[in-house]
């Protein structure tokens, strides 16, 4: 028995509802159900037809002292189904044996009598308890509905074969024979009662899976309020699954690990950090959402990628994003309503409304004519002003920009090393770093090196080096180490290195102008 | 963590196919607000027993109705006038009334269209005037076939009019948990289990002493030694409900 794999929702249900569910079970199941019972009826049917062939009626009344034999496989066929184990007829009809009742005779015999059959035949069948416990557990789980349910399924019997008669009987052509109706009650032994014996036992076939179903049914309904069967059963579902959705870790050590059962938990996983185990508590809050159908197994879970392509796909739907909300003014009338009474009782005289209206134009105009006054006081004086030097220093300011490596050199001084010495007498070694370097930048410029303003120094040197000499870019490298030392680490610098510079400097100058990097393009 | 979380839905879809759904006599509908309904079926048997007591209804009228024969011709008239309306109109007055005739009421059933809502004059009228066919052969020998086989236990005027025959809801008390010191449970719980607990605490009135103690130790979540195991669980329960105590 599985009781993870139950068929049935099973929950707490009154009788009838119990009853319902019954005839759900036997309609999904009815023909394995029906074949069943027809493995211990139809032989039996055969056998007894060769004995009593001359009378129709007795052999029914047999056929009908035999129904708990015949009820008995297709209940041993439906508790085990219940439970997913779907057996095949052939195979239920091999377990017969185990199927029937222990005591089989009691039930064809003094039982067969009582009202409550298919709903005792559970309790006999699958608990088998003895005399007076079997009487008193039949009291505790009894219910009225029981015996209404045989009651009415007896009459369900019948409704089913005097329809299937009385349409035989209608719907004979005309040529045929008719059918004589009253023969079939009366007339034993004829053609019609035959007719109607058969179709008595078909509909007895019928309604054998429903009734068996549904005293099933009553009894797990009758369980399940009394004990709390399916509480018992989701325990043991829950117990059953360690690890499935939800079923953490247990996440306590030593002394206390006792007080979680291991099936609660996952197993191998109790030696978490407390911030591991709210990540542990998010997913299963996470998989908790997952509906319960169908364990998760590890090859359903999705990469990122998968993820980002299924969220797309259900954002995609037309529940996403398909509506679009427009507010539109639409004149829908006047909906002004004169003379109200609320209104009447705020009115005004006109006349005051009137005077009112005019004092706040006027007021409005006088506040307009002073701010307009206010505005002209303050633009007066900016018009008196000469406003040709104004327009002359701004045609000046883009002229200082407008080229970079003019800009650069006009702002140096003509003689670099001779204003550089000056700046270093006068104890300025950082202004006079800057000096050589941004005669260097200009330099490289106008040998068309483009740098733009943002390049940093190793810009600066990265791009020298591609174009210029080594001993050129050896140059800068010393000077830039040097600057870099004063500018940002506030380091005093060599005068020794310096004066190397100033003299290398010269040199480079005299040897090879920098602008004969221009003769490469 | 220890699994990726797949998306919801997503599992659901792809698990929908492939899940064996319980059998189960519970229609889901749910409203354009994400709103949940349960219609709980009605089957031949329920409708069947207050098929009988309206029955027995009609019949106590016509007892009452039978001096008219008296009267000769008028009465005679009478008569079958209360025999057609009674017939025809008598289920169509009770299910417009209450959606329920005195049967269907007596058996907690009540008709409602296939959505949920109340049943209209149109519905009703069209599932009382089908009887006719249903009736057929003899004794609603069609009916009755049609329940057996429909999914939804209709028979033939139900299938035409849009209707079911469901349990009624009964408006009992909000159910309330036994009050009980909130306990921690020992390990996070998954959804089913916390369900069952709730339910376990909810129904905890209902059941013996002696079986709450065995329910409780199945439930593995007491501690070993507890000797009030069904009070843990309690406590778990109210845990769960209302949270970390103050």
């Amino acid at each position: 028995m599985d009781p993870t794999r139950l068929a049935a929702a099973i929950r707490p249900r009154g009788p009838w509802e119990s009853i319902d569910l019954g005839f759900a079970l036997a309609r999904t199941w009815f023909l394995p159900l029906w074949l069943c019972w027809w493995v211990t009826a139809a032989p039996l049917a055969l056998l007894t037809l060769v004995l009593l062939h001359q009378r129709a009626d007795l052999w029914l009344l047999l056929l009908w002292g035999c129904k708990p034999a015949f009820e008995a496989l297709p209940l041993y066929w439906l508790s085990r189904a219940l439970f997913g184990e779907r057996l095949t007829v052939a195979v239920a009809a091999r377990r017969l044996p185990q199927a029937l009742p222990p005591r089989l005779w009691p039930q064809l015999l003094w039982r067969r009598i009582g009202v409550t059959r298919s709903f005792s035949m559970p309790v006999t069948l699958l608990e088998a308890p003895r005399g007076a416990a079997r009487a008193a557990r039949l009291r505790v789980l009894g219910t009225g509905a029981a015996g209404w349910l045989t009651v009415i399924c007896v009459h369900l019997e019948t409704v089913l074969w005097l329809s299937a008669l009385l349409l035989l009987a209608f719907l004979l052509p005309e040529g045929m024979p008719r059918l004589d109706l009253e023969a079939t009650l009366t007339d034993s032994g004829s053609m019609a009662d035959w007719i109607g014996g058969l179709l008595m036992l078909a509909a007895v076939s019928v309604m054998a899976p429903f009734y068996v179903a549904a005293g099933f049914a009553l009894y797990l309904g009758q369980r399940t309020r009394l004990e709390a069967w399916d509480l018992e059963l989701a325990f043991r579902r829950a117990r059953a699954r360690p690890g499935r959705a939800g079923i953490g870790q247990a996440g306590r050590k030593g002394a206390s690990a006792g007080r979680a059962d291991a099936s609660w938990t996952h197993p191998g996983r109790s030696h978490f950090g407390r911030g591991r185990r709210t990540v542990v508590a998010v997913a299963a809050a996470l998989l908790l959402a997952a509906p319960l159908a169908g364990p998760l197994s590890p090859t359903q879970a999705l990469t990122r990628e998968e993820a980002g392509v299924a969220i797309d796909a259900v954002l995609a739907e037309s529940d996403f994003g398909g509506t679009r909300e427009a507010w539109t003014w639409v004149y829908v009338g006047d909906t002004a309503e004169p003379d109200t009474d609320g209104d009447a009782g705020m009115a005004l005289p006109d006349g005051l409304i009137q005077s009112l209206a005019s004092i706040i134009k006027w007021l409005l105009l006088l506040a307009a004519a002073t701010g307009l006054g206010l505005l002209a006081l303050r633009l007066l004086p900016e018009l008196r002003a000469p406003s040709r030097t104004r327009r002359r220093a701004a045609r000046q300011r883009p002229a200082g920009t407008q080229s970079r490596a003019a800009g650069a050199t006009a702002m140096l001084p003509l003689d670099i090393p001779a204003e550089v010495r000056r700046l270093l007498g006068a104890g300025d070694a950082r202004g006079a770093l800057a000096l050589l370097y941004r005669s260097q930048i200009a330099q490289l410029r106008t040998a068309g090196l483009d740098l733009p303003d943002s390049a940093t120094e190793a810009e600066c040197l990265a791009t020298a080096a591609s174009r210029a000499r080594p001993d050129q870019v050896a140059w800068l490298q010393r000077l830039l180490r040097l600057w870099q030392g004063v500018a940002y680490g506030h380091r005093a610098a060599d005068p020794g290195a310096m004066a190397s510079l100033l003299a290398e400097r010269a040199i480079l100058m005299q040897g090879q102008p920098v602008q004969g990097l221009s003769a490469d393009d | 963590m220890q699994e990726p979380a797949p998306d919801a839905t997503h599992a659901a879809a792809d698990a929908a196919p492939k899940a064996r759904v319980a059998i189960d006599t519970l229609r889901r509908l749910e409203t354009p607000e994400g709103i949940e309904i349960l219609l709980r079926l009605a089957g031949p048997v329920p409708r069947a027993a207050a098929f009988s007591i309206d029955l027995l209804i009609r019949v106590g009228a016509y007892l009452v109705l039978l001096p008219l024969a008296a009267l000769a011709g008028v009465g005679l008239g009478l008569l079958l006038l209360a025999l057609f309306v009674l017939e025809w109109l008598y289920p169509v007055f009770f299910e417009l009334r209450s959606g329920a005739t005195p049967g269907k009421r007596a058996m907690g059933l009540t008709v409602v269209h296939a959505d949920g809502t109340p049943v209209g004059p149109a519905a009703s009228l069209l599932r009382n005037l089908l009887r006719a066919v249903d009736f057929l052969p003899v004794l609603y020998g069609v009916g009755l076939t049609a329940m057996l086989v429909d999914q939804d236990f209709r028979r033939l005027g139900d299938l035409a009019a849009g209707t079911l025959v469901v349990h009624r809801e009964d408006a009992g008390l909000p159910p309330s948990l036994p009050a009980h010191r909130p306990l921690a449970p020992p390990a996070p719980l998954g959804l089913e289990a916390q369900q069952a607990i709730l339910a376990f605490a909810e129904r905890s009135g209902e059941l013996s002493a002696a079986r709450r103690t065995e329910l409780a130790a199945l439930s593995g979540l007491a501690a070993a030694g507890d000797r009030d195991p069904a009070g843990a669980l309690l406590g778990i329960a109210n845990w769960i409900s209302r949270g970390k105590p103050d």
